[in-house]
């Protein structure tokens, strides 16, 4: 096991070197760089714009320009950003644990309603409750998290006034925008739950496990769930990353800290050392997840071994 | 190794990430244009709602002046919401406009400006200029200390303007502009000083006072480097308090200020006891905060959201004219079609900026009519008569221009069809669909590249389109010259590409002359000259929207109706 989780994170580096060299010619292509953002505010003269582009290091060759990015984080220093020279490294610091948050917040709510929906669903098959949920899952992965947020906002915030919208960092500022997150990823578990559990409910073992007299909740939690469980938990680290990637989204409707407030301002105005930061940190943080739920698949299913 | 079974393909996770950034990235990247110098980067959303409104635009505008808080005035916080983090509050490199509304609570300026163009004293008590507007002496406060406890005298003042003289890397709004006018900066005695400019400079005050030309203390700049930016003193109302990334700046009162000037209408420091600034991307979030009692005051307003807001008793909108270049499209007379001026009248007269004044803006704001906004002195209301929404004299134009109209209605000149191209800045330029729509009446093929940033700087810079949209803010006449000097030729925001020595002369001939007489009519044949050349077609005077609650009273509006001041403001 040990062997395999070393192998997974040597294979790590030079996939997030690929990342790194292919956002940094992404940022590059497109037109305009980091003076011309600041040319759209300040009207500089051709004069001003080159002094600035050189003492930016923006006049160099794109290799030189890499080649430094490169070495600084091979040192641990992932540069500086262009617009207010804030090291990138402190940018991060400050913004990855909110994100982490939210999207772990995401990821609970998206588990708590969707698995317990999908075992509903898939025990009272066929009948109004299915359909019911079914519906509901349907709404779910419908509704853009954009508008949810903001009409969330309306009800809990304007109309009824119980949640804050912005400036409460503590659980109760996570309420609303946990909920226009997850929810959608929740109506993705509830159809994969349900659908896995309805196949599992018609194998011979559960059969098996009901002849022998075993009650309704052993057979369901004990043994169907438990092998329902695996594909489920495979599509939960996918949800990492568009939850990840959603909290962009959430974190701009609700002025939130994050990371994707980050990225979003940074791609904007081409302060290209913060893209490619954020990119290979959610990168780095997307590989890790997705080994963790490998390990995982060891702890719930015992049959599978790393060799 | 055993696979797991039924694991399915877990890439899709990081391909979303790469679609993500790839989307934003294409949507920069994309196609048109957008304001220029100090335009706030988001803009009230247009819309397409029909219904024009017959309201006037709003002038309940907070006195000009403010006048001292009663003894009822209640403190508390102050949240104030904008709509973008800035990078930094770097006093001297202040670019963006939510920068600037913070940095300008900290920091002040030698002299302020209001509305109506009236000058009060700031850091300086008393100005005097040379007869050709070249040498200006200040006498400075006596009794003013920065945030550190360390006096500000004329030695700070000096040290504020000899490093703006002297930096290789300026990159503020004010300070770049001020860089290549600054001769030298020098102390007469500890509280006076004599700055001498390279040309006459009329107009000098207006520059003082821009609330982005804060005198910075240039010792704490020099020890703290780089990270001068995030640990700001200055000598103004309110202090630093801390910057919670991503979230909000607070800023508490300084209990030493007594030195204020009196366009604040506050002899001593603020009775709020915490400014907060936070930073909220999406409008209708903004609203919500307002509306949930979160924010007190918010701008950039949607204008869809305008009458419902205005009605509402807890609320009070108001509506101030930006001074400056109205809302309006360059053409570009070095390409075709538009190098022929026939081409452009007939633009002019096509575009029909009332209905867009209706439709998209619900009337909430006013017509334009040339390259200088009504709130300056110098505008000509005479330049009003010049052209009419006139379609049929659109269409005559181009008959006789040779453009004749083919069988799918769109006009052809020897083999070539009339096809022109409209820049538009992502959420800044909503008309340019209805401009597009009566474009095609007269018979153009006119398309809409949508830009945004960097992408709308290089497209007007490019030249390689016919008719970028464009705006601009500022608080003297004088600062036209920037955007219409052949030396800007090629670069934005100079969307026109006219080079002509003429109009040269005349911009800088108007802008040294001292006698206001004499000035406005120098203005006046500018403002003429631009028109009759036919080199834009003026859209609207833009109305800056700002709501607060009712009960927020005492802050005060600068020069240009864009920025806040909150050292007077409480709570009644």
């Amino acid at each position: 096991m040990s062997y395999y989780i070393l192998k997974r994170v040597a294979l790590t580096v030079p996939m997030l070197l690929g990342i790194v060299i292919l956002v940094f010619m992404m940022v590059k292509l497109i037109p305009g760089d980091a003076v011309s953002a600041m040319q759209g505010q300040l009207k500089l003269s051709a004069e001003q714009m080159a002094s600035i582009r050189h003492a930016l290091g923006l006049d160099q060759p794109l290799y030189v320009q890499l080649g430094n990015y490169l070495l600084g984080l091979a040192r641990g220093d992932l540069g500086r950003s262009l617009f207010g020279a804030r090291p990138v490294r402190e940018l991060i610091t400050a913004n990855l644990p909110a994100t982490i948050q939210l999207t772990i917040a995401g990821m609970l709510v998206a588990i708590v309603l969707g698995i317990p929906l999908g075992i509903f669903a898939a025990l009272r098959q066929n009948t109004a409750w299915d359909v019911g949920a079914t519906l509901v899952g349907l709404g779910g992965v419908s509704i853009p998290a954009f508008w949810l947020g903001l009409m969330l906002i309306q009800l809990f915030a304007v109309t009824l006034g119980w949640l804050p919208i912005t400036g409460d960092r503590g659980l109760r500022g996570l309420i609303m925008p946990a909920l226009a997150l997850g929810l959608a990823e929740a109506a993705i578990i509830t159809r994969l739950t349900r659908a896995t559990l309805v196949e599992v409910l018609r194998t011979d073992y559960v059969r098996t496990a009901r002849a022998k007299g075993l009650a309704d909740g052993g057979v369901v939690i004990g043994h169907a769930l438990r092998n329902a469980l695996l594909p489920i938990l495979t599509m939960i680290g996918m949800q990492f990353g568009s939850l990840f990637g959603g909290a962009v989204i959430i974190e701009n409707v609700f002025a939130r800290q994050g990371i994707g407030t980050l990225v979003t301002q940074a791609v904007i105005n081409r302060d290209f050392p913060v893209v490619q930061s954020c990119v290979l940190v959610a990168a780095a943080l997307y590989v890790l997840v997705n080994l963790l739920v490998d390990v995982l698949y060891a702890v719930i299913d015992p049959r599978i071994k790393y060799s | 190794m055993n696979r797991p079974h039924q694991a399915p393909h877990r890439w899709p996770g990081v391909a979303a990430w790469f679609a993500l950034v790839a989307l934003v990235l294409s949507a920069c990247g994309g196609a048109p244009a957008a304001p220029a110098a100090n335009q706030p980067s988001d803009a009230p959303a247009a819309t397409s709602a029909p219904a024009a409104t017959s309201a006037p635009p709003p002038t309940s505008t907070p006195a000009l002046v403010a006048t001292p808080a009663p003894d009822s005035a209640k403190g508390g916080k102050l949240v104030f919401a904008g709509n973008e983090e800035p990078a930094s509050i770097d006093a001297i490199d202040v670019v963006s406009v939510n920068a600037i509304e913070v940095v300008a609570q900290m920091f002040e300026t030698l002299v302020y400006i209001d509305q109506k163009q009236k000058v009060y004293p700031g850091l300086a008590t008393e100005w005097q200029r040379s007869d050709d507007a070249k040498v200006w002496t200040f006498k400075l406060v006596q009794n003013a200390k920065w945030h550190d406890g360390t006096p500000f005298n004329a030695q700070s003042v000096v040290d504020h303007f000899e490093y703006i003289r002297n930096a290789t890397d300026i990159k503020g709004s004010i300070s770049s502009a001020l860089k290549p006018i600054l001769a030298k900066t020098e102390k007469v005695d500890d509280y006076t000083v004599t700055i001498t400019l390279n040309a006459p400079r009329p107009d000098f005050l207006v520059d003082l006072a821009e609330p982005a030309a804060g005198i910075d203390n240039i010792a704490n700049r020099q020890k703290r480097g780089p990270d001068a930016g995030f640990n700001p003193i200055g000598t103004g109302p309110f202090k630093f308090k801390e910057w919670i990334r991503g979230s909000q700046i607070t800023l508490v009162p300084n209990p030493d200020w007594t030195w204020g000037s009196p366009i604040f209408g506050a002899s001593g420091p603020p009775k709020i006891d915490e400014l907060i600034f936070r930073f909220i991307p999406e409008a209708q979030t903004r609203l919500a905060t307002l509306e949930a009692g979160e924010s007190h005051f918010i701008d950039l307003l949607p204008f869809q959201e305008m009458k419902r807001l205005r009605e509402d008793s807890r609320f009070t909108v108001s509506g101030f004219l930006l001074p400056g270049m109205p809302q309006m499209n360059y053409f570009n007379t070095s390409l075709a079609p538009t190098d022929d001026i026939n081409v452009r009248k007939a633009i002019i007269y096509a575009t029909d900026k009332q209905s867009i004044i209706d439709s998209v803006y619900f009337g909430l704001v006013e017509p334009a009519y040339g390259p200088l906004s009504r709130a300056f002195p110098e505008y000509d209301p005479a330049i009003e008569k010049l052209y009419s929404f006139d379609p049929e004299k659109a269409k005559q134009l181009l008959d006789d221009a040779g453009w004749k109209a083919g069988a799918d209605g769109i006009r052809v000149k020897d083999g070539k069809r009339l096809e022109v191209t409209i820049v538009e800045n992502k959420s800044w330029n909503d008309w340019v669909y209805l401009l597009q729509a009566n474009l095609q009446e007269v018979g153009f093929d006119a398309k809409v590249l949508t830009t945004q940033g960097p992408s709308n700087t290089e497209a007007i810079a490019s030249g390689k389109y016919q008719v970028p949209a464009m705006g601009d803010v500022f608080t003297a006449a004088s600062q036209m010259t920037r955007d219409w000097e052949s030396k800007g030729y090629g670069t934005f925001p100079s969307g026109h590409f006219w080079k002509d020595k003429t109009l040269d002369t005349m911009l800088y001939d108007a802008q040294s002359e001292l006698d206001q007489a004499k000035r406005r009519e120098k203005y006046s044949k500018i403002q003429f000259y631009i028109m009759e050349n036919a080199l834009m077609v003026p859209i609207f005077e833009l109305y800056f929207y700002a709501a607060h609650a009712k009960n927020l009273k005492g802050f005060v509006v600068d020069g240009s109706g864009f920025y806040k001041w909150f050292a007077g403001a409480h709570f009644e």
